[in-house]
């Protein structure tokens, strides 16, 4: 049974008080099996991080969601309906956030926020809590002392390791990370990224990985959706996507992508703007940044079957 | 400011040098009035060697270097002069007059605090619905009335069945402890419920603000995605880390809270330190006033002080850079 | 249709109050020293919020109380504003000794309670109008100088600022035509918020005699009606009326204030935790927006 299921998931997003609801996230499908790991790129505001949040449940009271989220085979929004927050499956689910940025409250002991995130039962035996905290924080390469600290008593890189011990605490079988390594410094973001690869590993967790740096997901994902205007516009094998990118969006974010071996090269980046989620138009959304546009962009592409991947782009052509 | 002083040390040489400096205001003003204080006086008729004897006496005829030493030893001994109106030491009635403001004013902030915790709590559990707008509404009409207003309607509303005026039953003769508690309880009742109301109102939009903005941030998603319930949420994470930044807006509307107090007890005549106030204010008792201002100012300056080094007590995030 | 805006709305009624201060006496359908009925009439047609003590018409004071309440208020908005915006400008500007030195004095006005202080000044001055206007601005300056203390910090370092200097522009000048325009809007948010402070204590003062007896404001009203006991006998329309004022005029101007204040920059907040939770679409997934 796959871990994670997500079909034609849809959320609209009130952006201001009275003002009409943006669609944010527009008919995105994938689904998971257990020790799978997907890559959800795009620039900021393409909707992926809003994708995540509606699998996690913690969209806030200004978005509906239309289309169906299951984990673990549980259906996520069923119980929503009567206006009450739903009992999500949020054990079988880990959320690792940026925590150089606010994820970790400020006033409270890390120990004490990572033994909130244990389950009932553990945490209804203190000694056992404080051994299981103990080792969350040895597993993510933290001194078990650390538990006792405050969150801006640790780096960046510690606080991001905190952060994943944290979203391991409720023994998770699922594990979405929203940039996880951005604001990190380079050598910093490779180790974390090792941490989570081992861990993943290891724990056999199915992993959505949200990230605008294609060159990570490649390294780190099985599969790869790239995501634009919130919609999944080119999806598949990791290899195949940033082997040979079908379409021109993901040709150009590859290029825009400072590699490792490859830092003389020259970066590219993609003209224009992302695009206005509140005006989108009846075409392809990214037809006005696009080098190949045409006038059969015009009309919307639907995601197509093309050699291994899936694309939706009208000019993309098999190779 | 010199970094390596300790923070403590600071603010309170910053507050002693507030002090200070009320004093050395509360001083000139009345000295650099129009005329000076023999003219303040108003003795009727006063003869030219009356006016120089009592020049003398107040030792108006000194430099005004050494008025101001002479009033600072003054001071420094605990004396704030006499009451022209009732020819008692000023320090004895205002300290009679705190303990009277007491009485009202600390029953009224703690209601309004809980108050304004409860509703600031529902209005942004209930964000952009109606709940949050009508009682967005209430604090706001509430913040918007001026406060004597407020005591005058409930006064209007309640005349008759509640004492509007004074501390007491003057007319009550020998009442056993119990009675006279009981009695001033009764009298204290309504000044207290409209301190509260005119307290509420700011209390509840700066604790609304500050609640919607811790629940704003990030390790509020963190505290969700690990399955807590919404009320865990909210009083682990939401509460506290809201109601530190609230100390210390506390201490920045003690301003409006002392001329709250001051109209309200004017208002029911409530023999606390505003109506004391109030009445110097028609008596033209100088001292009094004089005193009455540096008290208030004196006790506002230290619950400021309070309040700071008890948000550095209880916020981690001071304490360590204090450290630092 | 649109709603109309917190801003629009707050205007409206200040531009509305500000007519019925410039006109009061023209409008008003009474005098205000005129007797014009018996001693707390209660509402009828020819006296449309009865009468007060005196037995003038209480509608008419209120347009007549305007005048004072407003004038008193702008007028002490604007001597704070003059005080904290030159205060907040030049240390922010200059820096230094100059900047600490005004700094202490503006933390020193910030914790003194400002009201028994206007009181100490306004009881040693005598009660009189300018005095008034004069107490209150003196005294409300402080929010607006750390406020523009803060943006000239921010403006001065900004790189057209700093081109300017180097071609050998006078302070002055640079000040002028440079921060100001800047802080235009954080001025007059400032301004608004002030006047609503301003009108509090304008009635603080009146309720405690400080100010001269044959004044008519709404603050002397609720004083008036308090001393001739109008709450005991039941007239309420005596000091009902100028506290609506007070509280509609405040309101407005909390409107207008915060309004400009947040067209400066704060951004929209959202908790991400309320009761209800997202809602689920009922119609079917995949249509189109």
């Amino acid at each position: 049974m796959n871990v994670l299921e997500v079909e034609r998931l849809n959320v609209e997003v009130a952006v201001a008080h009275d003002g009409p609801p943006t669609r944010i996230v527009r008919d995105a499908s994938f689904s998971l099996a257990p020790g799978q790991r997907l890559g959800l790129i795009g620039e900021s505001g393409c909707g992926k991080t809003t994708t995540l949040l509606a699998i996690a449940g913690l969209l806030s009271a200004s978005a509906t969601v239309g289309g169906r989220v299951s984990i673990a085979g549980v259906d996520q929004f069923s119980g929503i309906a009567g206006g009450r927050i739903p009992a999500l499956a949020r054990r079988d689910v880990g959320v690792v956030f940026q925590g150089t940025m606010n994820a970790l409250n400020p006033v409270q002991r890390i120990g004490a926020q990572l033994r909130e995130g244990l389950r009932a039962e553990v945490r209804a035996d203190a000694q056992l809590a404080r051994a299981r905290v103990d080792d969350l924080l040895e597993r993510v390469g933290l001194s078990p002392t650390l538990a006792r600290a405050y969150p801006h008593e640790l780096s960046g890189g510690m606080r991001q390791r905190a952060c994943i011990a944290i979203a391991l605490a409720g023994e998770p079988r699922l594990l979405l990370a929203d940039e996880p390594t951005t604001a990190l410094d380079t050598l910093v973001e490779q180790r974390i990224v090792a941490l989570l690869d081992e861990l993943c590993r290891e724990l056999q967790l199915a992993v959505v990985l949200v990230s605008h740096d294609l060159g990570l997901a490649a390294h780190f994902c099985d599969e790869i959706a790239v995501m634009y205007g919130g919609r999944i516009v080119e999806r598949g094998a990791a290899a195949e996507v940033t082997g040979a990118p079908h379409h021109p969006y993901t040709a150009l974010l590859l290029a825009a992508t400072p590699t490792m071996t490859s830092t003389k090269g020259q970066i590219v980046s993609i003209p224009g703007a992302p695009p206005d989620l509140r005006d989108l138009g009846s075409g392809c959304a990214f037809a006005p940044r696009c080098p190949r546009a045409a006038d059969v962009c015009a009309a919307r592409p639907e995601l197509r079957e093309l050699d291994a991947v899936q694309v939706a782009c009208h000019r993309a052509v098999s190779r | 400011m010199p970094t390596g002083v300790p923070y403590v040390a600071r603010r309170l040489l910053g507050a002693a040098a507030t002090i200070l400096l009320a004093v050395t205001l509360n001083f000139l003003l009345f000295r650099l009035a129009p005329g000076d204080a023999s003219d303040l006086t108003h003795v009727p008729g006063a003869s030219p060697a009356l006016r120089h004897a009592l020049r003398h006496e107040f030792g108006l005829d000194q430099s005004l270097w050494h008025q101001y030493l002479a009033y600072l030893g003054q001071l420094a001994h605990g004396n704030l002069g006499v009451s022209f109106a009732n020819r008692l030491p000023v320090a004895d009635n205002l300290w009679t007059a705190i303990g009277q403001t007491c009485i009202i004013a600390l029953p009224g902030l703690l209601l309004a605090v809980v108050i304004a915790v409860a509703t600031g709590l529902l209005s942004v559990w209930r964000h952009g619905t109606a709940v949050d707008h009508a009682s967005r509404g209430t604090a706001l009409v509430l913040y918007a009335l001026p406060a004597q207003w407020v005591a005058i309607v409930l006064i209007s509303l309640t005349s008759g069945w509640l004492p509007t005026a004074g501390a007491s039953d003057p007319f009550a003769v020998e009442q056993s402890g119990l009675a006279h508690a009981l009695d001033v309880a009764h009298h204290a009742l309504l000044p207290a419920v409209c301190y509260a109301l005119v307290a509420y109102g700011q209390f509840m939009i700066v604790v609304r603000a500050s609640l919607l903005q811790s629940l704003s941030e990030d390790y509020i998603l963190t505290a969700r995605a690990k399955g807590l319930s919404s009320w865990q949420v909210v009083r682990r994470h939401a509460l506290r880390t809201a109601l530190l930044p609230v100390t210390t807006l506390f201490g920045l509307t003690l301003g409006s809270l002392v001329a709250g107090i001051v109209l309200i007890e004017a208002a029911f005549s409530w023999p606390g330190i505003g109506l004391a106030i109030a009445n110097a204010v028609g008596a033209r008792d100088y001292p009094m006033l004089q005193g009455a201002f540096l008290v208030v100012t004196v006790v506002v300056v230290l619950t400021n002080l309070a309040v700071d080094l008890l948000y550095r007590a209880l916020d981690p995030r001071v304490r360590v850079s204090r450290r630092a | 249709m649109r709603r109309p805006s917190a801003f629009g709305v707050g205007l409206t009624v200040l531009a509305l109050f500000c007519v019925a201060a410039l006109l009061g006496p023209a409008i008003a359908p009474y005098g205000l020293h005129e007797q014009v009925g018996g001693v707390f009439q209660p509402p009828s047609w020819s006296h449309p919020l009865g009468t007060d003590d005196a037995g003038r018409d209480v509608l008419s004071l209120c347009i007549g109380g305007a005048r004072v309440s407003m004038v008193v208020a702008v007028a002490a908005s604007f001597v704070a504003i003059a005080i904290g915006a030159s205060i907040g400008v030049i240390a922010g500007y200059s820096g230094g000794l100059v900047d600490g030195v005004l700094m202490r004095i503006t933390d020193y006005f910030l914790v003194v309670p400002a009201l028994p202080l206007m009181i100490v000044i306004s009881t040693v001055w005598g009660p009189s109008l300018w005095h008034v206007v004069l107490v209150i601005g003196a005294l409300l300056w402080t929010p607006s100088a750390r406020v523009l203390r803060a943006e000239v910090l921010t403006v001065r370092e900004r790189s057209y600022v700093l081109r300017v200097r180097a071609m050998g522009a006078s302070r002055t000048r640079i000040i002028v035509h440079h921060v100001l325009p800047q802080v235009r809007a954080l001025i007059a948010a400032n301004c608004v918020l002030t006047i609503s402070v301003a009108i509090f204590f304008e009635s603080a003062l009146a309720f405690l005699g400080l100010e001269s007896a044959d004044t008519v404001s709404w603050g002397t009203m609720i004083a008036d009606a308090f001393r001739r006991a109008a709450a005991s006998s039941g007239a309420w329309w005596a000091f009902v009326p100028p506290g609506i004022c007070i509280a509609i005029v405040v309101l407005a101007c909390n409107l207008v204030g915060s309004a400009v204040e947040d067209r400066a920059g704060t951004r929209l907040r959202a908790p991400r935790l309320s009761r209800t939770g997202f809602a689920v679409a009922d119609r079917t997934a995949g249509e189109d927006a």
